[in-house]
């Protein structure tokens, strides 16, 4: 069997991001790999010690935003590749589902293409099915637990609600937590990925150019408060009341 | 300008998200509603109360179920016909995989999580926060057609008014790529996303040495007091990693990065310290409560009002005074 992840490099998800003169900046400016895609290796790796396959991983950039591809290597992924292009993180959700289907539609020999749920930065979760779109393959979203007998089943984690979904192979999944804690990469995966070439692929036959989002502006959040009050009482009964009485006069219940 | 808004049914029941987005879509021009489900008809009795004299709907058998492929060709098919402007979708987990298919299908730009939409002259932009909310972004949509995304609790429920309104009944196109075979509840209730009231848990609830019971058992003891409050206000619970992750509550109750953003008017964090994690699911409640031991704990900087001490001492204070409004 054979399995794609696409991974993406992002900012560190716990370092001050900051906008500076309408750029997004990090105080970690190394990128790692988006923690959502981390499961996603993670279900891959999972597969492949049950089932004896082979991990692709592909990532979209420059030859110096490979460390997210290095990172999934080194948990337990056997190649990676890198689809260069310029202005990887500021393509619209469609051009970068575009570049991942003609990889897909070019090298047809994958059984299942897993996705994290979403990325960190933009969040926006559209990728995963826009590339079943264009590759006409089925797709499932938001696999909590995988099993392969000849055909896909998962379990389709929902707000309140587990559902159990087959679909035939290949299929395109994205993936969610309920996986399993993402591995620590070994010594020895770590070692091997660092040695691992990453060949460039260019995408050849993408029919339109390749379009990014029409930012206008970035700014930073707004600090959402103000002070914490603090309800000063060691008594329970009487913080409770007063607690009471600041939230009623917020008039929000 | 057409604008159709996409109603998402869960358990037989309109998403609040969707009723949600008509006040949005009110402002943009005409509103239609758009529905498959085998009870469309009578789902597009509630557009109709609020004042929308139109639906959509795809009142097949196969609708029962969701499907992106089969939703996503219907819609397609039906967006082609009627040419709306603007396609609103709820941006819940499941709708986004619909917005992500119909976004190829119709070959148009998505704005997506919109938490505001600016209309001037034809030009559609939205401001939507990245970077789990650190950033807010304006965009802008360059397609004809458009497809818009909005968070859930951004917009409020338009006033109710009564209309006669039109019913059209659109084609079943397509069919369905996987099949369903079964399904279990994990929770009850509201769910996260939706709820006006939240409250979290986090480590603080494994732990009250005075109990002399294991971890486990005090945990539960702890989950039953959050879910207790959670109810009087027809919240959810919500919990920290540490919780989910030590298999207290399934995965779709936790707030944070890689779980929920979330949005109530009220939010409790009982022992929960705040890691960065944490704090970026839930900075966007109009109103927070912090209850924790350490003084220091990070929560408390991004709190309204903190009660340093032990949630078990004061939880059921808590409790009993909001019982007296609920009587």
């Amino acid at each position: 069997m054979n399995i794609l992840v696409c991974v993406k490099p992002v900012f560190n998800a716990e370092a001050e991001i900051q906008v500076v003169d309408g750029k997004v900046t990090s105080s970690e400016p190394e990128l790692v790999i988006n923690p959502f895609d981390e499961y996603a290796v993670e279900a891959a790796v999972q597969l492949k010690e049950k089932y004896d396959a082979s991990i692709t991983v592909l990532t979209l950039g420059t030859t110096e935003q490979i460390e997210a591809a290095r990172h999934a290597l080194a948990m337990g992924a056997d190649e990676a590749f890198l689809a260069e292009i310029e202005n990887a993180s500021t393509l619209d959700t469609r051009s970068t589902a575009r570049v991942i289907a003609a990889f897909i539609k070019e090298d047809p020999r994958f059984d299942l293409i897993i996705f994290g749920r979403q990325t960190v930065e933009f969040g926006s979760g559209l990728v995963p099915s826009q590339v079943a779109r264009l590759t006409g393959l089925p797709f499932v979203g938001l696999a909590g637990k995988i099993d392969i007998s000849e055909k896909l089943t998962v379990e389709r984690v929902l707000d309140n609600t587990v559902l159990t979904v087959s679909a035939e192979l290949p299929t395109v999944i994205s993936v969610v937590q309920s996986i399993g804690e993402p591995r620590f990469p070994s010594f020895m995966g770590i070692r091997k990925a660092k040695k691992a070439e990453i060949p460039s692929w260019k995408p050849s036959n993408l029919l339109m150019p390749l379009t990014s989002v029409s930012s206008l502006s970035r700014t930073n959040a707004n600090k959402d408060r103000g002070e914490c009050v603090f309800i000063s009482p060691d008594d329970p009964v009487k913080a409770a009341g007063e607690l009471f009485d600041k939230i009623m006069a917020e008039k929000i219940l | 300008m057409k604008v159709w808004v996409y109603f998402e049914i869960e358990r037989g029941e309109v998403l609040p998200t969707s009723l949600e987005a008509l006040s949005l879509a009110k402002r943009l021009g005409d509103v239609s509603a758009l529905i498959l489900h085998p009870k469309a008809t009578e789902l597009a009795n509630i557009a109709f109360s609020y004042g929308i004299t139109k639906a959509y709907t795809a009142p097949q058998a196969d609708f029962d179920q969701f499907s992106p492929e089969l939703f996503a060709s219907t819609i397609n098919a039906a967006a082609k016909k009627y040419a709306p402007d603007v396609i609103i979708l709820p941006s819940t987990f499941q709708s986004r995989e619909l917005t992500g298919m119909l976004s190829i299908d119709l070959d148009c730009d998505v704005l997506n999580d919109a938490i505001s939409i600016t209309l001037e002259d034809d030009n559609m932009t939205a401001s939507r926060p990245i970077y789990e909310g650190k950033v807010i972004e304006k965009i802008r949509a360059n397609s004809t057609m458009k497809l818009v995304s909005v968070r859930g609790r951004m917009f409020p429920i338009p006033r109710a008014e009564e209309v006669d309104g039109e019913i059209v009944s659109i084609e079943k196109v397509g069919s369905a790529r996987s099949i369903i075979h079964g399904s279990r509840q994990t929770s009850q209730g509201v769910s996260l996303a939706n709820a006006g009231v939240v409250v979290a848990v986090g480590r603080g609830i494994t732990n009250h040495p005075a109990f002399g019971i294991s971890e486990e058992e005090t945990a539960r003891k702890g989950l039953s007091l959050a879910s207790d409050l959670a109810g009087m206000f027809n919240g959810a619970v919500g919990a920290s990693r540490a919780i989910v992750d030590a298999g207290y509550l399934p995965y779709d109750h936790q707030v944070g990065q890689t779980g929920k953003i979330i949005s109530p008017d009220l939010y409790f964090g009982l022992g929960i310290s705040g890691s960065i994690q944490h704090l970026v699911g839930m900075r966007g409640s109009k109103i927070v409560v912090a209850i924790n031991k350490d003084p220091e704990a990070p929560i408390f900087q991004h709190a309204d009002y903190g009660i340093v001490g032990d949630l078990y001492d004061h939880l059921p204070a808590i409790i009993e005074k909001f019982n007296e409004l609920k009587k």
